[in-house]
């Protein structure tokens, strides 16, 4: 409803009763209307976006115990559940992106707010669920746009730490850890240089030169980490107690490929060059970034590593690309064969992925791969598919109502559910516009 | 080194003394190194001068350029040229030179150069400048009171360094900033600075040259202060005149140096030799001449071949820098096979070639296209490199003529260069000239130098060749009368061969002229970028067209007349010869206008002073940025391309249309628009000059004391100058307020011709703002950024401002933390003129899809969220008379996209400017650059990380948060 076609008296008399009432709903007494409640709930009369078993028309779906526990067009709604009328609306799971530092950072300029980039090169020790603020201003504002899950990465130096799969509901970091998933991090020393940098040739190829060392210093070093680790482990009684090494013993696991590394790289001649420190090292890799991966994209398919590509809407890295070169990246990679999930490499506009994946789409991924590049397949790449991703029986109920096409801007989504907790679809910005929207005291007290 | 005396000494000893002169031979080379190892001066061996008569025989004389007499023989006597001919009588006391096989030209001419000058070392740890915008002038580079007489070092490496290359003149400049000095024309001898000195006070130099971290810290800021001085150099002349006519009574007018350096200039007896390294530099020193309307010279000019045109219709005395980009490696085509070995050739002798599917569309759409665009690339840098070589060659051919300068390069490549020039089609001739008799009249040196006449003063460079061949060595250079040797050949051992060095071969032997496949194939842009001017006609046919101000019309055709919206309706036809295009099953939208934009100008911020008012981004347009393209590819047909916030009155700002292609910066401006100045308020300049520099403001109440003192300021400068006028009717002495173009810019927005476009985010400071414009009856504003503007929009509404405001941005800094995405929708609900801007030259590419958000945060129709792209920033840049909506009689700027622009799906096909189609998505190659670089290789990447305030660029605060300096 607009403000400007409801002009009578009596319409105004009725807003601003209903704006009272919002205020006692936001009075410290109502302050639980605005909390998730969990709960038996049937959504029905929804198109369904089930991702893994195509669209349904019109189905419904039951969410019980945190869980989906039927999806389809003939499931009636069981008697105790609180049926929520979905009609006109469709239903997606839960939008996850795949790479942001949400929780981390929360305002750009203030030091004080920030906590994804600790001090050092070498500091895989490092953990971002340690620092994930779930209070986060910015994590209601992420929801609003239907991004459920994310994966939240510390920054800078070679290795920051691990990144952790977090749905964007709970009082702990804990709550919101999925599938205990937690991914090394590795930032591939960067021929690609940040467009500020004006150093000259040689002083930027000597500077990576020291990087690359660097790399490949701590890696060895990891590496007999690693095995003097096992052998002591394994209680050899000739092999020696490892010395005390936090960051090499953070980097063990990698190696020993339990634990995934995220490895940022984005110049085609560094992906080139991440791919064989790949194939050597036979660790459990996932690239992201990738800005120029369609470059080198039948080199990235045929060693089958995962791409997570972003943020969609940005520069070519070039000044002589096709100007729309970062928006068709991810189709290409996929159409080259690239497992591609999206990201988008934000704190305060995570919000924004569903237009990335929309762009993604226009320009040449198509609508159907972009959304699995925003659901299921960062579920696959993360191993958690049987958790996330799709609506499917068994599944976390982690999904959105929206009342059309989430990659289009005029689309709104109607009602959230992050591990079977109906979220309230509010936030600060929308608790501002409320506010303010017709301002009181006017001009005048 | 006498080794042969050695043998008789014992071993050990041997060796000791070996290494003493070892050591000696070493000191001598670092002395020799100021003197010049290689230089045989006619007082060699300290036994002073014995004769001032040279005569050089049987050589081959070049008089002038095409002028040449073989077995002739030249007599110099006294510092002149006494007789050239075949037929000369040699005078008795005479030196003789045996000339068979050397080669005798007119001492070449160095239009600008440092020769003789002792380059200054970068100083460190210089004491802070307590007042960043206005600081001492030595630190500032105004150095206009220097006389380059003064600073002559006849023994310094550098005048044998130049004199070794054949020189015997220069037009020298103090090392300096923006005003190093006063030039001087010296000679390329002498043991004292007087001897040097052919004519004194030459020119006043000039360089875009801006200080560290002080005022004028940008060639914006340097603009501005060239004006400024300039015009107070007239007045005060002017002054200075009538009160040393009469001192009594009469108000001493203060006399400063560095202003009285411009009273010969503007007399018109001393031109201005402006030392421009680029095109744009160049545009930057005819744009100061028009409005000043001094002599000008241009000097170091390095990248020419855009402004050949500009050259020949200005035709200025011009010295193009001799310096010269070298080829760098490209990496080779990127390979399945990466553990080949490296290719460590430069990339010359790799084959380049492309298919010819390649050829013909210029695109890499997959991975597999990869070698051929990087094939495609490295051709086009070669042939980019060869165009700039052939500069010279091809002004030459326009008629241009020029010298040659080296300042600021590596002497020992000067002739390596010249070279590469002839190689690239310069003439012999013509390479000569400029280094004779070219560079001679153009410093007014003509009938003293230039040529090998009688008469003319005794400076020629004798060589064992030609000249320009590689294996020709210089021999001897004469400088005013005096003799240098150079390269005495070594006595040929017994049976030896001739040297082959010294024979006289007609041919360069510069490697051949890159191949032909090497040509720079211009793109669409470059294909009409002598056409900025250009106003087309077309129709398009059939589109679903969104006037914005008229509804939207199904099945309508535009019809564009010279530029401008002839017709809007059902079945219209082209007139002949119109470009019709199919919009069939398109949108058709007035061009996107981006309120906010820092693209296409080469500075942002001059960030030293909290009020900058006088400096103004339409000095410094850029019209080769390629965010220029790309945001005509996002529908982007205006910008108001703004200064910075670190100021809190901050420069004037232009607004531009993208007529991508012009190389014109003038070209780019949108003729008429209104002028506009930016504010800006909040932490941005408390950071910058609160707790940056140490300097008043440094809270929201400071910000506020800044605008009350420059306002009462501005108004008694108003005031001054209204008595003055006044006054000087009655009192031809009258004196005035000394000349503020500050002031005057301060002035004009209290007069209410500029509009003011304000950085702000908070409430309470958008409020102060309004007040201070109410007290000072200042009426036009529009609000930038204004993040909490919602929180006061009926008092926006009240006051009239408008707000250009981020879709969704916020949480980048503490005052965005309280935003809403909602902002643009509350405010256009309370009645304010709502438009939604870029700031960037990433975000200006999707402006209409930052629009189409504010459907999701507040329900805005389509058609109201197609304005804030729209007729509402041009209402807020006053151009909505002419843009911002699609009506018979406006200006013919339209994007056509290929389904609704709101929708994620919405791709932009064709972009037109002026009925001019700048950007076409069909037909469009990759690469669109303007310009090349050369320095680069072809495959560099650069990551583009959107989180970064624009508006704070070239600030420290910028580079300490970027940079993390």
């Amino acid at each position: 409803m607009q403000l400007s076609t409801m002009n009578t008296k009596m319409t105004r008399i009725v807003l601003r009763a209903a704006a009272l009432l919002l205020l006692a709903a936001l009075a410290p007494g109502g302050l639980h209307a605005q909390m998730a409640t969990k709960g038996t709930f049937a959504l029905v009369g929804a198109r369904l976006e089930t991702i893994s078993h195509g669209m349904i028309p019109n189905g419904t779906v039951v969410i019980r115990d945190g869980k989906i526990v039927a999806v389809g067009p003939n499931v009636t709604p069981p008697g105790d559940a609180q049926v929520i009328d979905c009609a006109g609306m469709t239903i997606y799971p839960g939008f996850i992106d795949a790479g942001t530092e949400l929780g981390l950072v929360e305002v750009g300029s203030l030091p004080e707010t920030q906590d994804a980039d600790e001090m050092g090169e070498i500091t895989p020790q490092m953990q971002a669920l340690t620092a994930v603020n779930p209070n986060s201003v910015s994590i209601p504002v992420t929801r609003t746009s239907g991004v459920t899950t994310v994966i939240t990465a510390p920054t800078g130096g070679l290795f920051p730490g691990t990144a952790a799969l977090i749905n964007l509901l709970g009082y702990t970091p804990d709550q919101m850890l999925v599938g205990n998933y937690h991914a090394m991090v590795m930032n591939f020393p960067s021929s690609a240089r940040p467009w500020w940098d004006d150093r000259p040739d040689d002083e930027a190829e000597k500077s990576m030169k020291k990087a690359k060392d660097r790399m490949t210093d701590a890696w060895q070093r990891a590496v007999l980490y690693a095995r003097i680790d096992s052998g002591y482990r394994a209680g050899r009684s000739d092999d020696r107690v490892p010395e005390f090494q936090p960051e090499l013993a953070a980097l063990a696991p990698v190696v020993r490929g339990t634990m995934p590394i995220m490895i940022e790289v984005n110049a085609a001649r560094d992906i080139d060059s991440a791919l064989a420190w790949v194939k050597a090292n036979k660790v459990r890799a996932i690239f992201t970034g990738v800005a120029e991966g369609w470059r080198v994209a039948d080199r990235i398919a045929a060693a089958g590593v995962p791409c997570i590509v972003g943020p969609v809407i940005s520069m070519p890295s070039r000044s002589s690309d096709r100007y729309d070169k970062a928006y068709a990246n991810a189709g290409l990679l996929r159409k080259a064969g690239v497992q591609v999930a999206i990201r988008t490499n934000e704190s305060s506009n995570v919000r924004n992925l569903p237009y990335n994946a929309g762009f993604a789409a226009a320009y040449g991924m198509g609508r159907d791969e972009a959304l699995r590049a925003v659901t299921i397949v960062p579920a696959q790449i993360f191993g958690v598919d049987s958790l996330l991703g799709s609506l499917d029986v068994g599944k976390q109920a982690t999904l959105f109502v929206a009342d059309g096409d989430p990659f289009e801007p005029a689309t709104k989504v109607r009602d959230l559910f992050i591990d079977g907790y109906r979220v309230p679809m509010t936030n600060r910005h929308i608790e501002l516009y409320k506010e303010f929207i017709k301002r009181e005291p006017g001009l005048t007290k | 080194m006498r080794l042969t005396a050695l043998p008789s000494l014992p071993s050990v000893s041997r060796s000791l003394v070996g290494a003493f002169v070892v050591l000696l031979a070493l000191l001598l080379r670092v002395a020799g190194a100021r003197a010049q190892d290689d230089a045989i001066k006619e007082n060699d061996n300290d036994l002073g001068r014995t004769t001032r008569t040279f005569a050089i025989r049987n050589a081959k004389i070049v008089q002038s350029p095409g002028h040449v007499i073989e077995h002739a023989t030249i007599v110099m006597r006294d510092g002149l040229i006494a007789a050239v001919g075949a037929d000369v009588e040699i005078p008795f006391d005479a030196r003789v030179i045996e000339g068979d096989s050397l080669v005798v030209y007119a001492g070449f001419i160095d239009g600008l150069s440092h020769a003789g000058l002792v380059q200054p070392k970068a100083e460190t740890n210089l004491p802070r400048v307590p007042k960043p915008g206005d600081p001492p002038n030595d630190r500032a580079g105004i150095q206009s009171d220097r006389d380059v007489r003064n600073m002559l070092q006849p023994g310094d490496a550098s005048v044998d360094s130049l004199r070794m290359a054949g020189f015997t003149v220069a037009h020298v400049m103090p090392y300096g900033l923006m005003l190093p000095g006063n030039g001087a024309i010296i000679t390329l001898s002498g043991d004292k600075p007087g001897d040097m000195v052919l004519r004194g006070d030459a020119s006043l130099g000039a360089r875009f040259a801006p200080a560290d971290d002080i005022y004028p810290a940008t060639s914006m800021a340097i603009m501005a202060k060239f004006r400024q001085m300039y015009r107070e150099a007239g007045r005060r002349k002017g002054l200075g005149n009538l009160y040393s006519e009469n001192p009594g009574g009469m108000q001493r007018p203060v006399f400063d140096p560095t202003l009285a350096a411009f009273y010969p200039v503007i007399d018109g007896a001393k031109p201005v030799m402006f030392q421009v390294t680029s095109p744009l530099e160049v545009y930057r020193a005819l744009a100061l001449q028009k409005d000043l309307g001094f002599q000008l010279m241009l000097g170091g000019l390095k990248e020419a071949y855009d402004i050949e045109p500009v050259l020949k219709q200005h035709n200025l005395p011009l010295f193009l820098s001799l310096d010269l980009p070298k080829e760098k490696k490209n990496t080779p085509p990127a390979a399945a096979d990466t553990s080949k070995k490296k290719d460590d050739t430069v990339s010359k002798s790799a084959d380049t070639s492309v298919t010819n599917f390649f050829a013909e569309r210029r695109r890499a759409d997959t991975w597999r296209d990869v070698p051929d665009e990087q094939n495609w690339l490295t051709r086009q840098q070669r042939g980019s490199r060869r165009i700039f070589f052939g500069t010279p060659a091809t002004l030459h051919r326009e008629g241009v003529r020029f010298g040659f300068s080296t300042a600021d390069m590596k002497l020992g490549d000067i002739r390596e260069n010249l070279r590469l020039m002839i190689a690239n089609g310069l003439s012999e001739d013509d390479a000569l000239a400029a280094l004779t008799v070219d560079a001679a009249r153009m410093l007014g040196l003509e009938k003293t130098l230039g040529t090998v006449e009688r008469g003319k003063m005794a400076n020629v460079v004798v060589t064992s060749g030609n000249y320009f061949n590689e294996k020709s060595q210089v021999r001897y250079v004469f400088a005013d009368g005096r003799m240098y040797e150079y390269n005495r050949p070594q006595a040929p051992a017994p049976g030896a061969k001739p040297d082959s060095t010294r024979s006289d071969s007609s041919k360069t032997s510069v490697a051949a002229a890159a191949p032909a496949q090497d040509t720079l194939v211009p793109n669409p842009a470059l294909a009409q970028r002598r056409d900025a001017g250009r106003r087309g006609n077309l129709l398009i046919r059939n589109g679903t067209v969104l006037t914005v101000t008229n509804g939207t019309l199904e099945n309508t055709d535009v019809l564009v007349r010279d530029g401008k919206i002839a017709a809007i309706g059902k079945g219209l036809s082209a007139p002949g010869g119109a470009e019709t295009i199919d919009a069939s099953g398109m949108f058709v939208m007035p061009g996107i206008i981006d309120a906010h934009s820092h693209i296409a100008i080469s500075d942002v911020n001059e960030w030293t002073n909290p009020v900058t008012a006088e400096v103004w981004t339409g000095d410094v347009l850029d019209p080769y940025d390629i965010a220029l393209y790309r945001a005509l590819a996002g529908g982007v047909t205006t910008s108001h391309v703004m200064h910075g916030s670190a100021n809190v009155i901050g420069g004037q700002c232009e607004t531009i249309k993208h007529r991508y292609g012009t190389t014109d910066p003038e070209g780019l401006v949108m003729e008429g628009a209104p002028r506009t100045i930016k504010f800006a308020l909040g932490e941005n300049p408390t950071r910058v000059h609160g707790r940056g520099f140490g300097v008043h403001p440094n809270t929201r109440m400071g910000v506020e004391d800044v605008f009350r003192r420059a306002f009462t300021e501005a108004r008694r400068y108003m005031e001054a100058k209204d008595r003055y006028e006044k006054e000087k009717k009655s009192n031809l002495r009258a004196t005035g307020p000394e000349y503020n173009l500050r002031m005057e810019t301060l002035a004009a927005i209290l007069r209410g011709e500029i509009i003011i476009h304000c950085h702000s985010y908070r409430a309470d400071e958008i409020l102060m703002l309004m007040h201070v414009l109410h007290d000072f009856g200042v009426k036009r504003i529009t609000f930038q950024h204004v993040n909490e503007g919602f929180k006061v929009a009926p008092e926006l509404a009240q006051f009239g401002a408008m707000a250009s405001v981020f879709s969704d941005w916020w949480a980048y800094k503490f005052e965005v933390y309280y935003s809403t995405a909602y902002n643009a929708a509350i405010l256009t609900r309370n009645g304010v003129v709502t438009s939604i801007n870029s700031d960037s030259p990433e975000l200006d590419r999707h402006l209409y899809h930052e629009a189409a958000k504010t459907m999701k945060y507040g329900g805005l129709s389509r058609d109201e969220a197609l304005k804030l792209v729209t007729i509402n920033p041009a209402k807020q840049l006053g151009i909505d008379d002419r843009v911002g909506s699609l009506e018979v009689g406006k200006e013919a700027d339209i994007a056509i996209f290929n389904a609704h622009p709101l929708s994620i799906y919405a791709i932009c096909q064709k972009t037109i400017v002026d009925g001019v189609i700048r950007f076409d998505r069909d037909k469009d190659p990759d690469d669109m650059r303007m310009n090349i670089d050369l320095k680069r290789p072809v495959d560099a990447s650069r990551i583009w990380k959107g989180d970064v305030d624009e508006c704070m660029k070239g600030t420290q605060a910028f580079h300490q948060l970027i940079l993390g300096e």
